[in-house]
């Protein structure tokens, strides 16, 4: 009788992670947790470092989403000069974020998380990647994808100069401007980012909306997870991804607090476990009571749906009316179904895109002021950003002369270490009965943490790398039974 | 914390145990050829993968991009004065970056003279100076230490309280020249005993 599995390492998210399932003598899940098993080192290396390096230092920690850590760095120089960037400098920062944005979400749905619905998720594994996700779609469209996420990271290409660890960030600003000839030319790649975000939305309603199995998927009891949700919003309590005000909602959908940037750490502390390298975030103000959902909760969630259930509305029409008949068809606001991050992923997908064509419409972005130098003593400074997997904090302390003596990173997947960790532990226990451990009802627990677009290597501020998985089956006298590869 | 080995509800859980030095990659296995850069440009993936399919690599431990410094390929070298004469080390926020004039002219410190080349200056194009993620080329052991010699020979004073003067503006030498290729230095990490 088998006792004990291990996924390690888990696949189609960014980072490390293993699983390890125990069941019980009836073969049913008795425990099982999601082990982050990597550590960087950033908050220490950064120590001495010259303060405006941190935003080409910072993107290294992870190859998926570097542009959210350059950007929410140099918010937070921005922060520790105390010198907010031009109304240029910052348009133009919003230009490249939301390009950002647009194109790994787009990353997600097509080649990370998509699969599990678009193959299907009890599909064989050869199947469940991209190349499947093509296999069902067609090769023009997986052209499309390629080329929606080429042109978008073409944008950031240029004004940042590289896509991977892009460069501009500077206190005040950013170091290169958009001449009117690159305008109307990005100006285009945001109309045909809105069309395809679009269709992204009809493949999903197509694929999934119109599935009867997959909608019980979603709305069923084993992918349901009651917390609190965290989102950045603008004063309009809108979503928004570059800056805002912090706001968390309770597991109804009521105002909790909303706090600025600097105030964060009088709203969220972080519990240290033994048997796993990620932090866990929870509200400071109710406290830690351990891993729970429901109205006793301090967990908050964060990334897509979650941001969607703490704001009020989309900040942009065309993602305003997916919004609305997104929660129509949960059954209201907040959301508590997890599988429901998928599509609200591709509605933020549509804003950004949107909201690229609104910067691009604007022909101020072209004005030739894209930075002020500081003239402030630096000091200490936070910037905080939504990326694309939940809200990132950066949080910086430095001598006279600008340099690091202290950092703090609370960075976007860490905020949902403890769900995550409950999501799997429960869908585990929903399908792994009697014993019964197929590689299609593994996947079935796995598409627990894929909603949530993990990312461990920032998760753990650790090195991103790859994510193969390992099944041990254990039986009770830990004798290795069987093992799974992939 | 975080512990190698814990027991919860009565079932044991690992986690790995981390090293105290960082290591090279073929200071662990045996390296067939070297992808340089953070992260290596698509041009360049595209070049190895074409030469793997053609059956057309170079010597094995070749290091797949030009073997020479970026300072010969960057469009700002014409600006670049016959002699490069500085008196002041700038940070890159203590100024507004001319666009078009060579970064160290400019005084602030590019590590385009000690730095291979093959990435298309991507980060000068953004208008920032190169922090070496390429590595050095094939001749220099040390990129740290080839940046200090190229630093030396550009500071435009003979005076000894002048250099120092010049060279105290210049911050994070260690985490600057070797920001990418410590490991593999000379000095290859920081010091034991400086550390308890």
């Amino acid at each position: 009788m088998s006792e004990r599995i291990t996924i390690d390492p888990i696949t189609r998210l960014e980072g490390h992670g293993k699983i390890e399932i125990f069941l019980d003598d009836n073969g049913d899940v008795e425990r099982a947790f999601l082990q982050i098993p990597e550590l960087r080192g950033f908050e220490q290396f950064a120590v001495g470092r010259p303060v405006e390096e941190m935003p080409r230092i910072t993107p290294r920690i992870c190859g998926v989403c570097p542009t959210t850590h350059h950007m929410c760095s140099t918010k937070a120089v921005d922060a520790v000069f105390n010198t907010p960037p031009t109304p240029t400098g910052r348009k133009i920062r919003e230009l490249i974020y939301n390009a950002f944005q647009f194109e790994d979400h787009t990353l997600h749905f097509f080649f990370l998380g998509g699969p599990d619905f678009v193959v299907g998720p009890q599909a064989p594994a050869a199947e469940r990647n991209i190349l499947g996700v093509i296999g069902k779609v067609g090769l023009e469209i997986g052209g499309q994808v390629i080329r929606a996420r080429r042109e978008a990271r073409d944008i950031i290409n240029y004004l940042g100069g590289k896509v991977i660890h892009p460069v501009c960030g500077l206190p005040g600003g950013v170091s290169k401007g958009l001449d009117e000839e690159h305008r109307v030319e990005f100006l285009e790649v945001a109309k045909s980012s809105i069309e395809f975000a679009q269709f992204a939305l009809k493949i999903f309603d197509d694929i999934v909306l119109k599935n009867k199995d997959y909608v019980d998927i979603v709305v069923g009891d084993a992918y349901q997870l009651q917390t609190y949700y965290m989102g950045l919003v603008d004063e309009n309590n809108k979503l928004n991804f570059y800056d805002g005000d912090v706001r968390v909602v309770d597991t109804k959908g009521k105002e909790f607090c909303k706090f600025k940037p600097d105030e964060y750490l009088d709203h969220i502390a972080e519990h240290v476990e033994p048997w796993s390298y990620v932090k866990f975030p929870f509200l400071k103000k109710i406290g830690w009571k351990g891993f729970i959902e429901g109205e006793d909760t301090s967990i908050y969630r964060v990334a897509p749906l979650a941001r969607l259930n703490a704001s009020d509305g989309m900040a942009t029409p065309l993602a305003q009316e997916h919004y609305e008949q997104m929660f129509e068809v949960l059954g209201g606001k907040p959301s508590h179904h997890t599988l429901a991050f998928h599509w609200a992923r591709l509605i933020e997908t549509l804003q950004a895109a949107e909201t690229m064509k609104l910067l691009l419409e604007d022909k101020t972005i072209t004005d030739p002021n894209i930075r002020q130098i500081p003239t402030n003593t630096p000091n200490e400074g936070v910037g905080i950003v939504e990326a694309p997997r939940g809200t990132l904090i950066h949080h910086y302390k430095t001598d006279e002369r600008g340099i690091m003596e202290e950092a703090n990173l609370i960075v976007a997947t860490v905020h949902n270490s403890p769900a995550i960790a409950m999501s799997i532990e429960k869908a585990a226990k929903a399908f792994i009965k009697g014993g019964n451990v197929s590689e299609g009802l593994l996947n079935m627990a796995e598409m627990a943490f894929r909603p949530y677009d993990p990312c461990h290597a920032c998760g753990t501020h650790s090195l991103p790398g790859e994510m193969p998985i390992i099944i041990n089956v254990y039986d009770r006298n830990h004798e290795l039974v069987k093992r799974l590869k992939r | 914390m975080p512990l190698e080995k814990s027991t919860v509800d009565g079932k044991e859980l690992t986690l790995p145990r981390f090293y105290d030095t960082v290591y090279t990659l073929d200071q662990v296995i045996d390296v067939d050829y070297y992808l340089p850069g953070c992260a290596p440009p698509r041009d360049l993936i595209l070049n190895a993968v074409g030469a793997i399919l053609e059956g057309n690599l170079p010597p094995k431990g070749a290091v797949l991009s030009p073997n020479k410094s970026l300072c010969d390929d960057c469009e700002r070298n014409d600006s670049k004065p016959e002699k490069l004469a500085i008196s002041e080390i700038k940070r890159p926020w203590e100024v507004l970056i001319d666009p078009e004039e060579c970064f160290l002219a400019q005084g602030i410190i590019c590590m385009g003279p000690a730095t291979r080349t093959g990435c298309g200056e991507r980060c000068i194009v953004a208008n920032m100076p190169c922090r070496g993620c390429f590595g050095p080329t094939d001749q220099v052991y040390d990129q740290g230490a080839k940046f200090l010699a190229a630093l030396g020979s550009i500071i435009d004073t003979d005076d000894e309280k002048e250099i120092e003067k010049i060279v105290d503006t210049i911050v994070d030498p260690a985490g600057t020249f070797y920001r990418f290729s410590l490991p593999s230095s000379i000095l290859r990490r920081k010091r034991m005993e400086a550390i308890k």
